[in-house]
């Protein structure tokens, strides 16, 4: 009880660098809490939707199926179940809204229920007659709409007016995306919706054949293993695409979150807790050498070393125990507000926090065991030390040639203090080299923090334009002749310039490796479309003999330049193989570019386009355009696209940005930490220097100095550190729908040295202070 | 009287780099119940060596401690804190108060490891400082905490009360007033008191007096009378 009496008045006159401490576990345990809790939260919710749900083991889409087709199939060994259905997706006309909106309608026999396979949740009346429909909440959300509201459909030129009788969701558009080219949800612009099977087939005047199936396969049995044999049966009916939950674009989306997040969760917390622990060994290890003489004369009275060590663990035990509690608590508050964000982009019946007891727990005793380990690295002396031996002054250090003696030259330039300073670096390297790791991984996120405008301008700004220089585009539900497409569009009230684009969906291939991409077909003389590299700062010329890809595709592909990639399509029955000419540094998107003829070249089309991009003065006419084409799937309005990546980056921004304010903490702490270690340590020798009649001015530049020149060894090592940084977290976060920019301006390493610079002032000047307040009579009667 | 501790042919040597230092080259003594020692001799001769051996903070390099039947010189960490613990009381020439702790909870510190303490507040008022148990060692003059040390030593109550010059930092009237208190235990709990000095005037008070010279008991010599130390001097 004594001991504990004596570690907390310790540790309450340190208290500023114990708080420093805490701080740096809260955060880490704060960040490992509050992802965890949210991914763990979004893992469970996903299996069990998908669980309840039927969600089918994988999917494809044909030209048409007859029902003796899916009889076929079921009799491939390994096949448990087939679900045929039609999906199609429509034009809905929403009253009040000035956007292309689409809606996939998706066939259901209600007399099935619940389905085989992919099954659908709904809120509202179930179907009682043949013009209800059951629509995406979401995208009923969005629109205002409300059950029993009516809502207009154009497939083909055929209208329809349907009946709202619920808003339903289903596993397959947790994610709700058109296709992977969207990348983000946007229920404005489109939405799911289920409506009885008859009722499509009179819409479609499609009877008897299903473009849509679902596969469920026995145990034991994959895609890999079946896709052959699935293959051969479905080529017969126009086999268009055939992908695993993998290949699925929400199961995809939800997969690569749950990845991201998860590596993240596991490794980035670990750092704070990790620094936190090295400023606690330091510690400790001053206050163990300080109390030498306490810990011999306790280990005298019959303290044993466990006892002892035990007593020194408990300033880290606290430290860790309070960060840790500290974090879980503030991390189970901020897990809320994530599955907050979560639920805006992914649609999910329940996003509960059931599983947060173990985060919680595991949060406290990873804080709680930093803070022991930390001060056990800096006690662990203790066991060593014989009782006799620790009522001695510590031996002095040999002395070795140091520097000065090594380099003359350097002794003659610096003056009596200056000696000091650096003899001081050289005798306390373990000190020193932490102090030096201090202000690299400082300056490291500081750079970090200043270079966040150019990141944003590489990830997203440069994408919209830089890149995809227009301002709006139209694609087209089947690919059209180049000529025909873009004079549809120029002849257009308001367009100012339209250029033809191709994109054509494949699946690229090298070795094991296999990515789905849409090649970009980009007209060679084109003005509103670029292939901009954003770390050269130019334009690379459009390649008419093979693909440029941007960095992160060739990346997971593992090609570079003059490596040939296989390609395969619906278009042609066999593969065909595809140079790579060029690599463009590109952060959105996983992108394959090519000259638009040479592409139709390449896939033996006549000059065709599958979308315009324009310029104008009036996106209105476009509107109204579209409203009434037949065969436009959707217009894009780049400054609403750029709009929502905003949105959609603005959590991973508070994330960095907390990060950054830690790092200035971290910076602060570690300096303020030394400093005051140093101080401590070279009381009595400073004292005398007073007493001889040194300024404290005088005095403090010894320790000012020796700082400046391990700042300055710091942030010299910080510029490769802010590489292995942004390279270390593009490692985590990168997904196929963007990457961080690795590279940092001149102008971000000039802040990360202010920042440095004024963290070591500061803390110099509380070091000057202190040794303004030396009471000079005490320290030189203390005994050494 | 029955013998407590009996130390055969110890010797000690330090290895200071390349250079053997013979702190003691073979001592051989004991300390019976109750007795009063006083271990003489000037600074290097091996007499801190010899006490740090006998209270168990330092190990010999040959030679038996024996205490109670108990060889302490093979005892392994954990039996050698055992005995520090039950056995034996030690006091600093330089105090060693812990300094974030009051006078009275220096003294608990040692009180919680015994089985059988004597009562902190009864110490308090023993040393005279009864109403001081809430100052900080800080707040206290050599003197005093010199005193509350000894109250600590003895608060649990051991055995064997060891003390390393226990007046070296001290003023003549003051060191009477802590040899007064050293004197008392040893006369009213009947405990074993081992005092180290180089001060010869202060042997008159022992029952026995070692003189130590290079790391060797040069001769022990017994007071058939010893003084009490008001009338001791230096």
């Amino acid at each position: 009880m004594i001991l504990i009496k004596k570690a907390v008045r310790a540790m309450l006159s340190n208290k500023r660098a114990y708080i420093a401490c805490i701080i740096l576990i809260t955060i880490g345990i704060l960040m490992y809490t509050a992802m965890g809790i949210a991914i763990t939260a979004l893992e469970e919710s996903t299996e069990t939707y998908y669980l309840e749900y039927n969600l089918a083991d994988a999917f494809a889409e044909v030209t048409a199926i007859p029902h003796s087709g899916i009889e076929n199939l079921k009799r491939i060994e390994g096949i448990g179940e087939v679900q045929g259905r039609q999906v199609y997706e429509a034009r809905a006309l929403i009253p009040g809204s000035d956007k292309v909106i689409t809606l996939r309608l998706i066939s259901v026999n209600i007399n099935e229920r619940p389905l085989a396979l992919n099954d659908y949740l709904y809120t509202g009346r179930d179907f009682s007659n043949p013009d209800d429909i059951m629509i995406g909440s979401a995208f009923l959300e969005a629109h205002g709409l409300e059950q029993e509201d009516s809502v207009t459909l154009i497939i083909e030129g055929r209208q329809r007016v349907f009946q709202i009788c619920a808003g339903a969701d289903s596993p397959e558009y947790v994610y709700t995306i058109k296709d992977t080219t969207d990348m983000l949800p946007d229920p404005e612009t489109f939405g799911i919706a289920f409506i009885q099977g008859e009722a499509l087939n009179a819409f479609t005047n499609s009877y008897g054949v299903y473009n849509d199936l679902s596969f469920r396969f026995d145990e034991g049995y994959s895609l890999k293993k079946l896709e052959t044999a699935l293959e051969d049966e479905l080529d017969k009916y126009g086999l268009v695409s055939l992908y695993d939950r993998d290949g699925h674009p929400s199961c995809a989306m939800m997969d690569t979150e749950l990845k991201s997040v998860r590596s993240m969760s596991t490794s980035v917390p670990f750092v704070f807790v990790a620094m936190a622990m090295a400023i606690l060994y330091l510690m400790m290890k001053r206050i163990i050498e300080q109390e030498r003489m306490q810990i011999g004369t306790l280990k005298a009275f019959g303290y044993s070393n466990l006892e002892v060590v035990s007593h020194y663990m408990f300033y880290g035990g606290v430290t860790g125990l309070t960060g840790g509690l500290i974090g879980v608590a503030l991390g189970y508050l901020t897990s809320g507000s994530m599955l907050e964000i979560y639920k805006v982009f992914f649609r999910l019946p329940e996003l509960n926090r059931n599983s947060a007891a173990g985060l919680i727990i595991s949060g406290i005793i990873i804080g709680l065991a930093g803070g022991l380990a930390g001060a056990f690295a800096g006690a662990r002396n203790i066991l060593k030390l014989i009782p006799a031996e620790a009522m001695r002054p510590i031996a002095p250090k040999p002395v070795r040639k140091d520097i000065l003696r090594r380099l003359p030259f350097l002794a003659h330039m610096l003056t009596m203090r200056g000696h000091m300073a650096v003899r001081s670096i050289g005798r306390n390297k373990f000190r020193s080299l932490f102090i030096v790791m201090g202000v690299t991984f400082s300056f490291g996120i500081l750079a970090f923090m200043a270079s966040y405008g150019s990141m944003i301008d590489d990830m997203m700004l440069n994408q919209f334009t830089k890149v995809q220089r227009y301002e709006g585009k139209i694609s087209f539900n089947k690919a059209l002749s180049q000529n025909s497409a873009v004079e549809s569009v120029i002849s257009l009230q308001g367009i100012k310039t339209a250029e033809g684009l191709l994109e054509i969906p494949a699946e690229l291939k090298k070795t094991y490796h296999k990515e789905s991409v849409y090649i970009t077909g980009i007209q060679a003389d084109s003005q509103l479309y670029k292939i901009y590299d954003n770390v050269l700062k130019r334009n690379l010329p459009i390649s008419t003999e093979g693909l440029i890809l941007n960095n992160g595709l060739a990346e997971r592909l593992d090609v570079g330049i003059g490596d040939v990639l296989k390609a395969s399509t619906n278009l042609l029955d066999d593969d065909i193989e595809l140079l790579v000419t060029g690599v463009v540094n590109q952060n959105l998107g996983s992108n394959a570019y090519i000259e638009l003829n040479a592409l139709c070249r390449l896939f033996q089309l006549n000059s065709t386009a599958t979308a315009v991009i324009f310029d104008t003065d009036n996106f209105n006419f476009i509107k109204d355009f579209v409203q009434e084409a037949d065969n436009v799937s959707s217009l894009e309005n780049i400054e609403y696209t750029r709009k929502l990546y905003e949105d959609f980056m603005a959590p991973y921004y508070f994330m960095i940005y907390m990060m950054e304010v830690m790092a200035v903490v971290v910076a602060f702490a570690i300096i303020y930490n030394t400093s005051s270690i140093t101080l401590s340590e070279r009381k009595r020798e400073f004292s005398t220097m007073k007493v001889v009649g040194m300024h404290t001015g005088e005095v403090a530049e010894i320790v000012a100095f020796e700082y400046w020149i391990l700042t300055f060894v710091g942030a010299i090592l910080g510029i490769p550190f802010t590489g292995f940084l942004k390279e270390a977290l593009n490692s985590v976060m990168e997904t196929e729908m963007f990457s961080i920019p690795t590279t940092t301006p001149i102008s971000a390493f000039v802040t990360a040295v202010i920042g440095c610079m004024v963290s070591v002032y500061l803390s110099n000047l509380s070091t000057k202070r202190s040794i303004s307040k030396f009471d000079l009579v005490e320290v030189l009667k203390e005994r050494e | 009287m029955k013998a407590i501790l009996e130390a055969k042919d110890v010797t000690k040597v330090y290895q200071m780099g390349e250079v053997e230092v013979h702190a003691l080259r073979g001592v051989s003594f004991s300390l019976y119940e109750g007795e009063f020692v006083v271990i003489l001799g000037p600074s290097g001769s091996g007499k801190s060596t010899m006490l740090n051996i006998i209270g168990g903070i330092d190990r010999s390099t040959a030679g038996q401690i024996i205490f109670h039947n108990q060889n302490i010189s093979a005892a392994n960490e954990r039996e050698l804190t055992v005995y520090r613990r039950n056995a034996v009381g030690f006091v600093f020439q330089f105090y060693n108060l812990i300094p974030n702790l009051t006078a009275k909870e220096n003294i608990l510190l040692t009180a919680e490891l015994s089985k059988s303490p004597i009562d902190t507040n009864k110490l308090l008022d023993e040393i005279g400082l009864g109403d001081r148990g809430d100052h900080f060692p800080a707040q206290l003059s050599g003197g005093e905490q010199q005193r509350v040390a000894i109250a600590r030593a003895v608060a649990k109550n051991p055995e064997l009360l060891l003390c390393d010059e226990p007046t070296g930092a001290l003023d003549f009237q003051t060191g009477i007033q802590v040899l007064r208190l050293l004197k008392d235990f040893n006369r009213d709990y009947k405990k074993t008191v081992a005092i180290i000095t180089h001060n010869a005037g202060i042997g008159e008070m022992g029952d026995r007096v070692f003189h130590i010279r290079d790391g060797l008991i040069a001769k022990i010599t017994t007071n058939d009378h010893p003084v009490p130390p008001e009338e001791v001097s230096w």
